[in-house]
């Protein structure tokens, strides 16, 4: 899940200005230099950042473990897929797969330490209109509700007899789940415009 | 009676989907300054309709069809969006999950201040300075969906107290808070009226309404069915035919067969004095 993670350290108090230049630089080099070197520094990189961080591993481990396991798709996509054989496919998946977690590490990183109200801000400093950076923050500050969402509709399903489990479990929550956040943005941006918000 | 911060005048109310059935119908009424108004209604009665009006969500954000006017300060809600009312009315929402989004109480409370364009020098201050009203002292750094019920409904209140404003609309304060939480509440409530603000609170509950409230509106069917200081509304006979809670020391008063009180203290100090 991505989250913010409060904590008095020197990475979360660096200005998000800094963190976006940062964030973008790494997905640049990482995706531009494919190599294993860019791969094993990028890694060193995210460890480091993750230790400076104090976000303790198991905590990382459950935020990015669909995205972790997300980028180890590129592993059968390359062994299918490469012309140089089974070896050269297996090889390059594994870099491809190194480099996507090392992306998706990097920006859960940057998310993780990062407040939504900064991010917003240091939007707004590199020129991108107010309601677009205050709707970005908002999305990811969305991550969580919904996933609590589908936990209450899905206890709540259950508790009244439901048998979810396996892949076609997620259909029965998708209607419900649908209209109770449909139901709870609106709410939110009334309550967003009696705060004062205005885009 | 104080000068009239908020106006009614013969409002009404639809939502689209039902334009025959107006949800508001015909209400006027005027709320001075340091008023303290409790809403009373069984359901549907208009209760949260008649709130959502005074701080222009209604037309702005709710869509229906609405004749009548409503002014604050003079200044009409069709013309003026809530969030050009946000440092004058404070709106506390009835379900504390619909207004936190905050990954943090800090950030939660300092987003209305931060729209007001309060420096982020002067916001710790603030934000403390709201937390410890409601009585959260030191939950500056948790995260707001990690708490209570309870405790979110309080943090949800104090991002609105953040903002100092003048009048507040509260839309069922302390419905998730235990009876020595609510008194707490509604005792801040009262000393910030006691100091200026003008109040108007939609409650179910007619207990606390009898001991806080000044003024007491009974809504029934969108219309006002009664306007009056709390003794004389919970005494009055319409408060049974409209399935609204009569006081119990209303109750005991009528047992009793002496003159209706509907505080405890009240009707203890009656009993004191001798029949």
């Amino acid at each position: 899940m991505i989250i913010y993670r409060d904590r008095k350290t020197l990475l979360h108090s660096v200005d998000p200005r800094l963190k976006i230049i940062w964030l973008i630089f790494f997905t640049l080099a990482v995706a531009v230099f494919r190599t294993p070197e860019v791969a094993v520094a990028a890694t060193l990189a995210n460890l480091l950042l993750l230790l400076l961080s104090r976000i303790r591993v198991d905590e990382f481990l459950r935020d990015s473990r669909e995205i972790l396991l997300f980028s180890l798709l590129a592993i059968p996509l390359q062994v299918l897929t490469n012309p140089y054989g089974l070896e050269a496919g297996l090889r390059l998946g594994l870099l491809n797969s190194v480099l996507l977690a090392d992306m998706a590490a990097a920006a859960l990183m940057f998310v993780s330490t990062t407040l939504p109200s900064g991010m917003a801000d240091a939007m707004r400093w590199f020129r991108v209109p107010k309601a677009l950076a205050f709707s970005f923050s908002l999305a990811i500050q969305f991550v969580p509700v919904l996933y609590r969402e589908v936990q209450d509709v899905r206890m709540a399903q259950m508790t009244r007899g439901a048998r979810l489990s396996g892949p076609m479990s997620v259909f029965p929550l998708i209607i419900p789940v649908f209209h109770k956040v449909m139901n709870r943005a609106w709410e939110l941006s009334v309550s967003l415009e009696s705060r004062g918000f205005s885009p | 009676m104080g000068k009239p911060v908020i106006e009614i005048r013969n409002l009404s109310f639809a939502y689209r989907s039902r334009p025959e059935a107006p949800v508001i119908d015909g209400i006027s009424c005027s709320i001075a300054k340091g008023d303290f108004v409790g809403v009373v209604g069984g359901t549907g009665a208009g209760k949260s309709t008649l709130l959502r009006c005074m701080n222009g969500i209604i037309p702005h954000l709710q869509e229906g069809i609405m004749k009548g006017s409503v002014s604050v300060n003079g200044r009409s809600t069709a013309r003026t969006s809530p969030s050009g009312f946000a440092g004058k009315i404070g709106f506390l929402f009835q379900d504390p999950d619909s207004q936190l989004f905050a990954p943090t109480v800090a950030e939660e409370i300092s987003f209305g201040l931060r729209n007001m364009g309060v420096g982020a020098g002067e916001m710790p201050a603030r934000v403390a300075g709201a937390l410890r009203l409601v009585g959260m002292d030191g939950f500056q750094g948790r995260d707001p969906h990690e708490l209570s019920g309870g405790q979110r409904q309080k943090i949800a209140f104090a991002s609105v107290l953040a903002m100092e404003p003048e009048v507040l609309l509260l839309d069922e304060p302390v419905s998730a808070l235990d009876w020595r939480n609510a008194t707490e509440v509604y005792g801040l409530v009262r000393r910030l009226n006691q100091g200026g603000k003008t109040v108007v609170v939609v409650e179910h509950n007619t207990e606390l309404l009898a001991e806080y409230a000044k003024r007491v509106l009974v809504l029934d069917g969108g219309k006002i069915a009664l306007d009056a200081p709390p003794g004389k509304v919970f005494s009055d006979k319409i408060m049974g035919p409209l399935g609204l809670k009569i006081p119990c020391a209303v109750r005991i008063s009528r047992v009793l067969g002496i003159e209706e009180m509907a505080t405890p203290e009240k009707l203890a100090e009656r009993l004191r004095r001798g029949k």
